[in-house]
Formats: C-alpha cells, structure tokens, sequence
C-alpha cells in the first residue's frame, strides 16, 4: 500500500465530509452557518462596495482623461509635428489626436462677477471628431459652437459663478503667458456660444473651451501646441511612450498616470482605506471561525487521537480541519460573490427603494405625529445621486475578494488546527 | 531473517510530576517472536497499559530500546512513525473506540484507506472480516446502535485490517459482561490464528491469559514468567 498524494486526499475529504455532516447539528451547525454567513456577508458588501466606489471614482476619472489630461500628452516636437500626426494616424493603439494650446486665466462676465478658469483652445471639430471627448461633454445650453472667431463654450458651473448665458460676453484677462500677452486686452471679449456640463464638478466650474486659432492669437508666441493622445487601451500608454520616443526622440510624452499623479494617488489611498475598513468584516469572522474551530478540534480530541493511532500523520489530521475551514470559507463566498454582482448590478434599483422606503418611512412619522406638514416631506436626493452612478465591477477585484474571504477562513482553520495533539495520545485516550 | 518482532530492552518509564515522579517499568526486557501469542497479566497500575502504548509509539519510553521488525522506536521521525502505527500495528483497546459517526464497515476500513489502500478494495477487505467476527448484518450500523461485544467485535476486525505484523490488545475483554468476555477472548485467539499474527495482549482476565502460548506477570516494573 502507497500512501500517495491522491490516497492521502481521499481519506481526508472522506473523514473532513463526515464530520461536516455530522456537524450540521446542534451548536457546531450554528457557529458554521454564522460563519459562512459572515462571510458571505463581508464578501456581498465588499464586491458591492468597491463596484460604487469604481462607479463614483470613474465617473469623474473618465471625464479628466477625455476632457482635460489625456492618456499621453504629447509636446516639444513643433518641428516634427506633422510626421507624429502622420504616426499617429498609423498606429492602431491610438483612438484619436487632438491638437491644443492651454493657458490660465481669469474669465469676467458682463455681470462684473469673475471667476479664474483654465482655457483650452481647441479645433472647432473636435466635439464631432473625438467621440469621447462628446461623450462626457454634456451640452445643455446653446451648442458646441467655435467655428465663428472669438466663441466659448463654458462649464455650467463657471457660468454660474461669472453670471454668463448663452449669447452674453466674457472677457479673459490675466491670460497666463509670454512678456507678449496683455495683462487686459479689449480683444479678448469672447461670445458664449454654448454651455456644458461634465460628471466632475471641478471641470464644470474651471474649464472653458475655444477654437485653436484663437488660442494661437491669443496666448502669446510662448504657447505651446500639445497633443492630447487617447488610446483604446489607456494602460497601453508605456508602450506607446516608448514608440513614440523611439521614433520622435526630442517629443517629450507624459502618460495620464504621472500627469494626474496626485489626484488618482488621492483617490486610490481612498478606495484602499475603504477596502481595508470593510475587510475588517473577514477578521471578525475569521475570529469567529478560530473559536468555533478551536473547540470542534477539543470535543474531537479522542477521534484525532485514535486517527494518530491509526497512522494518520498529524499534518493529515489537521488537514481534516483546515479542509472544514475552507468548505466554510467557499459555502460563504460564492453566494457572497453572486448577491454582491446581483446588487451592484441592480444598485440603481436598490436605491431607488431605498429613497422611497425612506420617503414612505419619513411620510408616516409625520403624519403620524403632523399631517398638516406631509406635503412637504421630499425624497431623499442623496439616494437619487447615488442610483444615477454606473457601478463598474471588475474581474480581478471580485476574484481577490472572494479568495480573501476564503483564505481568511482557511487562515483562521489553520491557527485553530496547531494546537492539534498538544498530548500524547496515549495521555488522550486515557483521560477518556 | 530473524524471527523476533518485539524486542524491548532495558525499558524504563517514569512519570514525574512537580511534586513526585514515579517509575512503572524499570529495566524491562522482553522478546517476542513471529506467530507468538503473549499475554501479559498484572495489578491496575502495575504498567501493562504504559508498555503496550510504548510499543505502540503512543508513547514515549524514559529509557531503553524498543524495536518491532525493521522499527527502532526510538529513532523514527513523525512520518516514520505513522508508518509503523498504520503497516505494522493493529490496536485493539480495553474501551471500543470506534469512532462515533462511522459505521461499523467505515470504522473497519478507515485504517487502510489512511494506508493508502483504494476504497473499493477497503470495503471489500473490511466486509469480509467484520464476516468472519459475525456482523454482516450490522455493517451499516453506527457504533451506537451496536452492543459493547459487537463493537469490541468491530475493534478486532479493525485491527487486522491492514494486515499487521503485531496485534496489541489492551484489556480487550476489561469492558464486557462475562459472557461477551469470553467470547471475545475466544474471537480474538481465533481471528490471530486464523491470519497468523502475532499478539501481544495485557488483561485482568487469568482464564483469557492463559490461552497464550506465554504469559507474563509485570511486578514491579519488571516481566516475569507465569
């Protein structure tokens, strides 16, 4: 008789089987139901959880790279700028190029109220060329329009804030710059010609947008042209950058990850503090897994020493137990995984009833104790702005939550298991 | 090849605890051969228990030499040992210990599954000898539900399971009314002879210590010849 891997497994999950069996009883059944349900738990509102926060932190992510960083921006090659064009074109990596100047300023309406923005000069077409640019540009007022010299489009909430409408007039003063650029510059009065709005309120209030060959008047002989470069894979951009400055060596590109280094550091020490908060859920089941583990390995003190006796090695025997921990880590898992992607598929929904629980629930205490002021009771519109974010799941971070929730159990089985034969099993079966 | 397979010598084995220690086997010899059957017979407490569980590797000896077959006991590591207690040994206890959710058959085949023996041959092996101790009808039967003779039964059955070499019984009649004790008793002497094993069995019982070919007396730590 060989004791093989394949023999020394079957005997394990037979025993480890058994006993789960048998355990589905009395005090055990409940320490593993409650355990599972843990898990299931910590792994449904993790997946949920983190789909929102990728969801929220897209959202705005999105529109920066569409609309104000780029995956590469690309610049210093004003000579060769017309090969890279050509380049470009050729590369299948790259969705679309877009030529602009940028400069600071600060924008005046006509109502004398002022507000400092970053301007962008862009080609007139660009809002029909660059579809994702269209995409995160909203236009709610007037047009995208800067065919016509001297027009802007601005963000709502700039437009607010300077008191401007479509077919008012601003004017850029404090145009950052050159020794060449006017301080105040009577011809800088620009005719608002559209006014949009972004999923990030910071573009919404700081960003105005006009035509290209206005920006090259405008902006001073120390303008530079860049290049904002978008790929159709944007973790592609360190494979791009190398081509690029293989081909073009005195092109300096910069990739959206360095360009956004601090904000999307900020966002990420977020999404990671989240996680670590909600794992926190795994350590206290894993707790609760250790203790219940612990006295399932002291009631079956005598079991594992007659399996000692038998010739079971203890490494073998502590596998029975480490095999429970992971049956209970992946019974709790994989409704976890499947209720977490059922919800956050559904979160639109979901907070759509929670808004109108809330509302009903608010509704019947004041009707309860005020009826006269029931007509003033509103929705909750924070669950209104929460059901309008897209959840975005992916793979890998569903992959690494649901392992997590396992190994945590697996982990917690496995402390619980060292203990195992402390005694001699001699000394076991004696007391027995 | 020799035919000696206990050979136990100089044994010692001393209990000590913060106040007290005290020896129960004190320069112990013994020699088994291959086909003997050995009783061993003494008072509670003389050190019968203490030198099947050396024997067995359940426990550990103060001093001395234990070798059975090719094992030196007080050499082998962790997996040897489990080698020795699984192809060498077949345990037969003074209480059943058969383990609680297993059937009488699950209880019988475990042992060679833990061997490494596939399942179907397991089952086959264990039927045929929980038929040769008279409980085909009760295969299926958890050890709750079987009489204390029937499961001491069970335990015999399951200690010729993976064909061992040496069968320690510890008390195995020590549990049981007379009638099942001497049923037992006749069963065990049988199943050894049967599948020529050699046996090396500690009891209270004189009438069951004298159906071995040598009966030994432990006083005083030491074997003496009855």
């Amino acid at each position: 008789m060989n004791l093989t891997i394949k023999s020394s497994l079957s005997w394990i999950f037979f025993v480890s089987r058994r006993f789960a069996k048998v355990d589905r009883k009395g005090s055990s059944a409940v320490t593993r139901l409650l355990a599972s349900l843990g898990i299931c738990f910590g792994v449904m509102t993790l997946i949920t959880v983190i789909s929102v926060m990728n969801g929220f932190q897209h959202s705005f992510i999105d529109v920066i790279m569409e609309i104000s960083s780029y995956h590469i921006r690309v610049e210093g090659g004003n000579k060769d700028f017309e090969d890279f064009e050509d380049f470009a074109a050729s590369e299948k990596s790259i969705r679309s190029l877009t030529p602009f100047y940028e400069a600071q300023s600060l924008v005046l309406g006509s109502s004398g109220k002022e507000a400092a923005a970053m301007i962008k000069a862009l080609p007139p077409t660009v809002y029909n060329d660059d579809a994702g640019f269209k995409k995160n540009v909203d236009i709610f007022s007037g047009a995208f329009d800067l065919d016509s010299p001297n027009s802007i489009v601005i963000g709502s909430e700039l437009a607010r804030r300077t008191g401007s409408r479509v077919g008012g007039q601003i004017s850029l003063y404090a145009l950052s710059g050159g020794n060449d650029v006017d301080l105040f510059s009577s011809e800088r009065l620009f005719t608002v010609t559209g006014i949009f709005h972004t999923g990030y309120a910071e573009i919404n209030a700081s960003f105005a947008f006009i035509g290209i060959e206005d920006g090259q008047k405008y902006f001073g002989s120390d303008a530079k042209l860049i290049y904002g470069v978008k790929l159709f894979d944007e973790n592609d951009d360190s494979r791009e950058i190398s081509r690029i400055q293989e081909k073009f060596p005195q092109i300096k590109c910069e990739s959206w990850k360095n360009y956004n280094r601090s904000f999307f550091g900020a966002l990420r020490v977020e999404k990671n503090m989240l996680m670590f908060l909600v794992f926190l859920i795994f350590v206290v089941v894993a707790i609760n897994i250790f203790n219940g583990m612990r006295r399932m390995v002291f009631e079956r003190r005598e079991e594992i020493s007659l399996l000692t006796a038998f010739g079971g090695r203890p490494a073998s025997i502590k596998s029975i137990f480490i095999m429970q921990g992971l049956l209970t880590g992946i019974s709790g898992a994989i409704p976890g995984v499947i209720l977490g992607l059922f919800l956050s598929i559904n979160m639109e929904t979901v907070f759509i009833l929670l808004s109108k629980l809330s509302y009903y629930a608010s509704l019947f205490a004041v009707m309860l104790v005020n009826p006269e002021n029931g007509d003033f009771v509103r929705e909750n519109p924070m669950f209104l702005l929460y059901a309008g974010i897209p959840p975005k799941i992916f793979l890998g971070e569903v992959v690494m939550i649901a392992l997590f929730g396992i190994f945590s159990s697996l982990l917690a089985s496995l402390l619980a298991s060292r203990g195992i034969l402390k005694m001699t099993v001699a000394e076991v079966l004696r007391d027995e | 090849m020799s035919d000696i397979v206990v050979s136990v010598k100089s044994l010692e084995k001393t209990y000590r605890t913060e106040s007290e220690s005290l020896t129960i086997l004190r320069d112990l010899n013994l020699e088994i051969e291959k086909g003997k059957k050995i009783t061993i017979v003494g008072e509670s407490g003389s050190g019968k228990s203490t030198l099947l569980n050396i024997i067995g590797g359940l426990d550990s000896p103060t001093s001395g030499n234990v070798k059975c077959g090719q094992y030196d006991l007080s050499s082998l590591d962790e997996k040897k040992l489990s080698e020795y207690r699984s192809h060498f040994l077949g345990l037969i206890f003074q209480f059943h210990y058969l383990l609680k959710d297993f059937t009488a058959l699950e209880n019988t085949f475990l042992p060679s599954i833990m061997a490494g023996l596939p399942k179907k041959k397991a089952v086959q092996k264990a039927t045929q000898l929980l038929k040769d101790v008279g409980l085909e009808n009760r295969l299926d039967h958890l050890p709750s539900q079987l009489s204390g003779g029937e499961r001491q039964r069970v335990s015999v059955a399951r200690s010729l399971m993976n064909d061992p070499q040496l069968i320690l019984a510890d008390e195995p009649t020590g549990n049981l009314d007379p009638e099942n004790a001497k049923m037992i008793g006749s069963l065990l002497f049988s199943m050894v002879e049967k599948y020529q094993k050699t046996l090396l069995l500690v009891t209270h019982d004189v009438n069951l210590a004298k159906k071995g070919d040598l009966c030994y007396s432990i006083k005083n730590g030491k074997l003496e010849l009855v």
